[in-house]
């Protein structure tokens, strides 16, 4: 194992390795080793985890830069300080580092008003293969100057470069916050309540749906629950606890609000849902299913068991036990033609699954991408699904 | 120039009136909103994306520098076709194949011009949030490539943040689709790649734009100081109170008296400057933020708030700032616009120092610009008939943006690189990086026919990135 302390020695390593023809395996904490395909496991592994300075922040300008291996959640507690944040909530929050979110653009409930990494994104330095260091965007919110590369690292597993540093746009805490819970047995009402929601001014910032049992549990809470987190000020959260109830009371689904630890935890276990799940199920996984949001009825039925939805989106994540219901659904989900991947599965399963269909036209360019940057496919070779 | 019977194969993909090659008709063809100039050989008129396809394949086979045309309201000469050849103007492709609201987006051709979307929804209560000023005129394709941004972009974000899926032609005619209404497909942010790439690696034939639901309330108000800095004091004093507002647009007074003359918005003649601040969202929140914003201003020095009481008054005073070009066309046939960015606290500096130059050089320089998030616009206004002074203009602009690199800015927020700052790029970044922009555009763009000579230094095309002249200082960050 690796550990630079700079961007320049992150270049040094790659390049030393690239040298050498050796395969490598980037990473900051490697918190999420059940996540992306196999790596061979000849190689050499490179941390960003001693990469972990404050490069600047200047709360005024509401811009932070960090190097890549910082923890997550230290860069939160530097906001934090400031009554700041970065309105991007990933699963794996409290183990991930900076990098680690960024290049598996991990996100949570709060994507539907915040975006994801990629929608906070400012600025980016990424090491090559060559030892090169190379710069994306900078450090002031509005930026078309040159090619947005950092979106091309977003996402990309690490497969392309190695991310080094990140800014980001921040933004100032919400005077108020809320949570509500919609729960009910009939997942036709849930739906309804849903849709009634997205296209009401009351907008949330987040909106999940959780069907089944074993995670965000609320006492007393039926199959489904529609979970929506408001924020604002004192007078626009009454309104929201309002009229929220009026829609609930049309759906006759049950309604509570909830504020403080109580809403935190469950915002918490909803986050959390895949790593809570595959703790609690080593040999199974997680499917991650996309769908046009109108269509997310017909998902939820086709996946049986728990799974969270980001209900104005239309992703969700469903949770498989152990390997042979993995293997089922995703046939199942498969043979009904929905994108379905692998998010989440132990080594064991990944070898027996397709983790990720290819998509049609785009893979020919990817490919040529990837063959770009690291021709000799040393970089995390097969973590992006399988296929790069 | 295209041989006649190449001509010939490119007319009878469009037919018989979807080909221009008239001098007189090429000459229409070529400008923009940017002060540079050069025509192409030929503009056809696609109706579709197979034809696109087919346009782009003969342009292949004959080794054509090839470049894409939305309205031509770019101002960064992103569609001066520098060496000439093929362009492929989108106006014939300018429908709106599907509004869905029910999964928020809409589904429309590259030549849909960007307020037409928002006209076409708004009965069913949404919009689409990126608003260049020229939004009257410019079409959606272009605003990809250019990534353009807009006021409103401040709390929701620019062209990237609100597209959802694309499909594109790529120099060798073949067809691509990314994303589009299911989120979270595998692979690469090719989405993320392309808006923005200034129409350098592929054309965008179909977008899925996002529509967002439009606010229940909606408060304009206009502050009117003595001085600039007092306004540029507010903006800051509005982030350290944690106000963040739909809109902030600042007019200095050279560019506010210009404004009041062409389009009666009712803005004071005699102010140092103003800014124009929206405020949207729930009722609510936007009465208990009004208050806020006011004492801001207050404390800030502003001289009297102006709250606007209807819709006309709101409509009368984004008048003034949406024409605001055309004001300034009205003085200056000839002026030049500039898109740096610095970081919102450098504002007031980054002001003062404009005026100096504007003394250095004896010009006249406007400003009116996006204050939320330092996406400054000064405006050089030049007689083109008078010696020395377009060169003196060019001068005063460079070191403004010089400026704006210095501290920790940009040289572009909105407007694109093109043609007119790709010489600066060495000063933002490192020969690698931009040897790292150019391997990419050739993944998609080989031989870098389509639209050359865009966002790169010249000499680019060999690898080659010319070092910086002494005594210029490189951002570090």
């Amino acid at each position: 194992m690796t550990a630079p302390t700079s961007p320049s020695e992150l270049c040094d390593a790659l390049r030393t390795c690239a040298e050498r023809n050796s395969v490598i395996e980037t990473g900051g904490a490697f918190s999420k080793p059940t996540m992306g395909g196999p790596i061979p496991s000849e190689a050499v592994r490179v941390t960003t985890s001693a990469m972990t300075r404050l490069l600047a922040y200047e709360p005024a300008d509401l811009t932070i830069s960090v190097e890549a291996g910082m923890p997550w959640r230290e860069l939160n507690r530097i906001l934090d300080d400031n009554n700041q944040f970065v309105p991007v909530d990933p699963a794996y929050g409290q183990t991930a580092t900076v990098g680690g979110v960024v290049a598996t653009d991990s996100s949570g409930p709060r994507r539907r008003r915040y975006g994801s990494a990629r929608d906070v994104t400012i600025g980016m330095t990424f090491a090559t293969v060559e030892g090169k260091l190379i710069q994306s965007g900078g450090m002031v919110v509005k930026n078309v100057t040159g090619l947005d590369m950092a979106k091309l690292m977003i996402g990309s597993f690490g497969t392309l470069a190695t991310i080094a540093t990140v800014n980001f746009k921040v933004l100032p805490k919400p005077v108020a916050v809320s949570t509500f819970v919609f729960s009910g047995d009939s997942l036709a009402s849930i739906i309804k309540l849903r849709t009634r929601i997205i296209a009401s001014q009351l907008q949330p910032v987040a909106l999940d749906l959780v069907s089944g049992s074993g995670v965000a549990d609320v006492a007393g809470a039926k199959r489904y629950r529609l979970i929506a987190e408001a924020h604002g000020n004192a007078s626009t959260v009454t309104r929201y606890e309002k009229e929220y109830g009026e829609f609930a009371q049309a759906e006759a689904v049950d309604f509570i609000g909830l504020d403080g630890p109580a809403a935190d935890q469950l915002w918490n276990d909803v986050r959390e849902f895949s790593s809570s799940w595959i703790a609690a199920h080593p040999e199974g996984g997680i499917l991650r299913v996309s769908t046009a949001p109108s269509a997310l009825a017909d998902t939820i039925q086709l996946c049986e068991g728990s799974s969270v939805s980001r209900a104005a989106l239309g992703v969700t994540y469903v949770g498989c036990s152990d390997g042979e219901e993995l293997k089922q659904q995703l046939n199942r989900l498969r043979s009904q033609g929905v994108r379905t991947l692998v998010e989440h599965a132990s080594a064991a399963a990944k070898q027996e699954l397709e983790q990720w269909t290819a998509p049609d036209s785009s893979l020919a360019v990817m490919q040529r991408l990837k063959n770009e940057l690291d021709p000799q496919a040393l970089l995390n070779p097969g973590r992006l699904f399988g296929k790069i | 120039m295209i041989s006649p019977e190449v001509i010939e194969q490119l007319r009878a993909v469009v037919g018989p009136t979807g080909l221009l090659d008239r001098p007189q008709d090429l000459t229409l063809y070529e400008y923009d909103g940017s002060i540079d100039t050069h025509p192409p050989d030929c503009v056809v008129f696609p109706r579709s994306t197979d034809e696109v396809s087919r346009l782009t394949k003969i342009a292949a086979e004959h080794h054509l520098p090839l470049v894409g045309r939305g309205a031509g309201t770019g101002l960064s000469g992103g569609v001066i076709p520098l060496e000439g050849g093929l362009m492929i103007a989108f106006a014939r492709m300018n429908k709106i194949l599907e509004i869905d609201y029910e999964n928020e987006c809409a589904t429309v051709q590259p030549g849909v011009v960007n307020l037409d979307i928002t006209v076409a929804v708004q009965g069913g209560g949404y919009y689409y949030a990126p608003d260049p000023s020229s939004q009257k005129a410019c079409t959606i394709g272009g605003n990809v490539a250019e990534n353009a941004g807009g006021p409103h972009t401040l709390a929701y974000g620019v062209t990237t943040n609100h597209v959802l899926g694309l499909e594109v032609v790529l120099p060798d005619g073949s067809v691509v689709e990314i994303g589009g209404k299911e989120s979270d497909l595998p692979g690469y942010d090719l989405r993320g790649l392309l808006t923005g790439s200034e129409g350098t690696m592929a054309l965008v034939t179909k977008v899925i734009v996002r529509l967002m639901r439009a606010p229940e309330k909606v408060k304009t108000l206009l502050a009117i100081y003595e001085t600039p800095q007092a306004a540029a004091d507010t903006v800051a004093g509005l982030t350290s109170k944690a106000i963040i507002p739909a809109a902030i647009e600042m007019l200095d007074g050279v560019m506010l008296r210009m404004v009041e003359e062409a389009s009666h918005a009712g803005y004071p003649l005699d102010a140092g400057a103003v800014l124009l601040i929206e405020l949207e969202g729930l009722t609510e929140a936007v009465e208990e933020q009004l208050t806020q914003v006011v004492s801001v201003c207050e404390e800030n020095g502003a001289r009297e708030v102006r709250v606007a009481k209807s819709e006309a008054e709101r409509a009368a005073l984004w008048k003034g700032r949406k024409n605001a070009f055309g004001a300034v066309g009205r003085v200056s046939p000839t002026y030049y616009v500039q898109d740096g960015v610095v970081p919102r606290t450098r504002i007031a500096d980054t002001l003062k120092f404009i005026y100096s130059v504007a003394e250095k050089y004896d010009l006249k320089i406007s400003n009116i610009f996006h204050a939320g998030d330092g996406n400054m616009h000064p405006i050089i206004l030049f007689n083109k008939h008078i010696p020395d002074e377009l060169e003196r203009t060019k001068k005063a602009g460079a070191e403004i943006l010089n400026y704006c690199i210095d501290a920790g800015g940009a040289i572009t927020g909105e407007h694109g690189v093109g043609m007119e700052k790709n010489e600066l790029m060495p000063r933002m970044f490192k020969p690698e990086s931009l040897e790292m922009m150019e391997r990419l555009i050739r993944v998609f763009n080989p031989d870098r026919r389509l639209n050359p000579g865009k966002i790169l230094p010249t000499g680019m095309g060999c690898m080659e990135v010319r070092p910086m002249t002494a005594g210029q200082k490189r951002t570090e960050w």
